[in-house]
């Protein structure tokens, strides 16, 4: 009797904790998902904004209580956006840059992460350690002496100066040799029995295995191309070569100081599309670079 | 061991890097400048070439922050230039905004690399002087070299005597703010100023009249309120530039060249003016940019909601005054007209907009060549008129108002759809009433510090407002003594 009565006891109680443990669940999963919503609204809020800002007339984007959505729709201000800023050209030039940094970096990076993984020279670890030594500079303080270098060489104003800087990422070795450390050496000793040369085991064996890596590798790239500001800006002065970040800032002020924002934000909206696009359809792998990285572009 | 020789070698990296860059810093070039440092009652000079221009072949670049319109007028009068002078050519580039153009040409500088001219406002020609870059032009101004054009006409390199009159007086003097001996650093190349913008249809209606003085301001702010009382009677844009000018007006100090004291605007002038327009914000009076949190034209042209009926506001953003249309209609008119003044007699207005500096190079032809060019750009009639129509600034010499197509558009002015022609009218009327404030490395803080001490000023709601002003007074002259040194 005594037993039973026990058991039902422990049954409720067991009832008790789950039913609890349920609550506790859901209530845990509420706050979790209402945060999330939170944080997303907070970071899709300034996307939202670029969008509404682009389609609403200067007096309206200027009202004291800014308008939640636009009361006249004006799209013209994307067809002035393209008229004010030369954004074809600007397009033109980021997407060269772009490609060409990307494919000459992917080249550097390839070869150099194979020396540094694969080959056996003297010094190959003193070289990769004052490598990763100047991953502890902040790149911002290289810019003045790099301006310097680039003027001596007399190569402001040129797609040169936009793509060699920038061709040479440790960061990015690191990370491939790292990827082709993991490939097993016994793959590399046979290739050799086979009368493999480097290259051709580098060109038949170790790229396409680390070919995920690689295209992380040219998504940031190409991102970092793409979003690039402070240093196009500085060593160009035309829009012959300037990159289409550089439009989005300067294209729009009037003589007085007074920005035509609603247009601005109508640039903006079109060059983010590129990379909303590249996001949407590649995020498989920029989220792999990302996690790997730590850091993005 | 091996980790211990890496270290060694990255120390010894560094070390020879810190050496390198100390000395880089010292290889500053002075050019080729007089003796003179700007620091007494002697100017400094610069050595023109004895030849003066000596035709041989060179490129000129030029960086401003001109939109597409604009550059497309100087387009069309380098040619023009070039017919005088076929061997210099002329590249010319946007930087952006006039911030763009100073933070090009500081970083430009630091490679010998900055451009032969630039846009400039004044504190930017102070700052790139801070490495005695730009060329000090009397020298060039004053020359009685001969040059030959490519017509075969021959003319003094320097100004004549009636080029130098045909300058408008308060904006030619601009070029003269940066030392105590009145160096001249800058030429002016298109200028703005402030206005009073007014809702003339409201005016009438109600019968009221245009006010002169700051008192009658105050009055008329009083009767629009009774009128209106949800209204803000007054937006004033620019808190910085409303403080300076009540400094010029009242003749009180604000900043001056002296080396061991540049800010003095804390004054019991100031702080009675400071408080007055602070009791005008209480009141509902006025507002400014920032306590409004845009250009108060937002206000002057609402078509609902709380509106104001007069605007302090740029000549140059003149486009942004114009009255909102309902089918074709305008709600209203606006009109124009001097700012308030303190004494009506002497009136004064803030002088804006770009002048041009001419950077030392090591070819001095070069130099010469940017001088050519700089003069072609501020004396040449036919190039300001075009300039002032497209931009909506006042031409900087006077004889572009005798210019017939100049002429036909000044007629159209109206306060309708044609308040930049309306802005450039009431611009040039006032030529006589132009100021500048002294340009010292550091004059911009002083600027900054003014308008936001105006700022906090006219929200303090508490009860201690002497002792609140002083202790914003003394906050800006201790923000600027820092950013100073």
């Amino acid at each position: 009797m005594a037993d039973k009565l026990m058991s039902t006891m422990h049954e409720k109680d067991m009832q008790k904790v789950t039913a609890m443990q349920k609550v506790t669940k859901i209530l845990v999963q509420f706050l979790l998902y209402a945060f999330l919503i939170v944080m997303a609204l907070i970071i899709v809020f300034p996307f939202y904004w670029m969008i509404i800002s682009s389609l609403k007339n200067t007096a309206e984007y200027r009202l004291p209580v800014p308008t939640l959505f636009p009361q006249e729709i004006m799209w013209g201000n994307y067809l002035e956006a393209f008229t004010a800023a030369n954004l074809g050209k600007l397009f033109m030039n980021t997407v060269y840059v772009g490609i060409v940094s990307t494919i000459l970096s992917l080249v550097v990076t390839v070869l150099s992460a194979f020396a540094f993984a694969r080959l056996e020279f003297k010094g190959k670890n003193a070289l990769f350690a004052a490598l990763l030594a100047t991953m502890m500079i902040p790149g911002e303080l290289f810019t003045i002496t790099n301006y310097v270098t680039v003027t001596k060489f007399g190569w402001l104003d040129s797609y040169t100066v936009l793509i060699v800087p920038f061709l040479v990422s440790v960061f990015y070795i690191y990370l491939l040799r790292q990827n082709f450390l993991q490939i097993p050496n016994e793959l590399y000793l046979a290739a050799k029995v086979d009368g493999t040369t480097d290259l051709k085991y580098l060109w038949k064996v170790m790229i396409p295995l680390s070919l995920p890596n690689l295209i992380s590798i040219t998504i940031l790239k190409m991102m970092g191309a793409w979003n690039s500001y402070v240093w196009p800006r500085l060593v160009t002065s035309t829009d012959d070569y300037r990159l289409i970040t550089n439009g989005l800032r300067d294209a729009f002020t009037d003589m007085s100081g007074q920005a035509n924002i609603p247009v601005q934000m109508a640039a903006v909206t079109v060059v983010s599309i590129p990379l909303f696009l590249v996001f949407i359809f590649l995020r498989k792998y920029i989220m792999k670079g990302v996690s790997r990285s730590g850091i993005k572009g | 061991m091996k980790k211990r020789i890496i270290s060694l070698l990255l120390v010894l990296a560094m070390l020879v890097s810190a050496v390198a860059m100390v000395s880089c810093g010292n290889t500053g070039d002075s050019g080729n400048e007089g003796e003179n440092g700007g620091n007494g009652a002697n100017k400094v000079r610069y050595d023109v070439p004895a030849e003066g221009y000596d035709g041989s072949e060179v490129t000129i670049t030029f960086y401003h922050s001109m939109g597409a319109r604009l550059q497309t007028v100087l387009d069309t009068y380098i040619p023009e230039f070039n017919k005088l002078y076929p061997n210099i050519t002329i590249e010319h580039s946007s930087q952006g905004d006039y911030d763009g153009v100073r933070d090009q040409i500081k970083t430009a500088l630091t490679a010998g690399n900055q451009p032969n001219i630039a846009y400039c406002y004044p504190d930017h020609v102070a700052l790139y002087n801070v490495a005695k870059a730009v060329v000090p032009l009397d020298n060039f101004i004053e020359s009685t070299i001969t040059v030959t054009d490519a017509n075969g006409n021959t003319s003094a390199l320097g100004f004549t005597a009636e080029q130098i009159a045909d300058f408008i007086p308060g904006y030619y003097a601009e070029g003269t703010a940066f030392d105590a001996a009145g160096t001249m650093y800058t030429l002016p190349m298109s200028k703005s100023t402030e206005a009073l913008y007014y809702n003339k249809t409201f005016f009438e209606q109600n019968g009221l009249s245009v006010p002169k003085t700051w008192e009658e301001m105050g009055k008329l702010c009083e009767q629009i309120k009774a009128i209106d009382p949800d209204c803000v009677p007054l937006g004033y844009d620019s808190e910085a530039n409303w403080f300076i000018t009540m400094c010029e007006q009242y003749g009180s100090d604000y900043t001056s060249l002296d080396k061991n004291g540049h800010f003095k605007f804390d004054n019991d002038t100031n702080r009675g003016f400071v408080k007055m327009f602070r009791e005008w914000h209480q009141n509902g009076w006025v507002t400014t940019e920032e306590i409004y949190g845009s250009y108060t034209s937002g206000l002057f042209t609402a078509t609902e909601g709380q509106k104001c009926y007069m605007v302090i506001g740029s000549t140059g953003g003149a486009s942004y005054q114009q009255p909102p249309q309902v089918d074709g209609n305008a709600l209203f008119e606006t009109d124009m007209a001097t700012i308030p003044q303190v004494n009506p007699d002497a009136p004064k207005v803030i002088s804006q907009g770009p002048s041009l500096c001419i950077f030392k190079d090591s070819n001095p032809q070069e130099v010469v060549a940017s001088w050519l060019f700089v003069k072609f750009l501020t004396t040449n009639v036919e190039f300001q008129a075009a300039f002032s129509m497209a931009s909506g600034y006042a031409p900087v010499i006077q004889s572009v108002q005798s210019n017939t197509v100049y002429q036909q558009w000044l007629d159209k002015a109206n306060g309708i759809n044609n308040l930049t022609a309306l802005s450039v009218k009431l611009a040039l009327s006032q030529s006589n009433a132009y100021f500048v404030s002294p340009a010292f490395n550091g004059s911009s803080a002083a600027r900054d510090e003014v308008g936001k001490l105006m700022q906090s000023a006219l929200v303090y709601t508490g009860s201690d407002v002497d002792a609140k002003i002083k202790e914003l007074f003394e906050a800006a002259i201790y923000e600027c003594e820092y950013a100073a040194h």
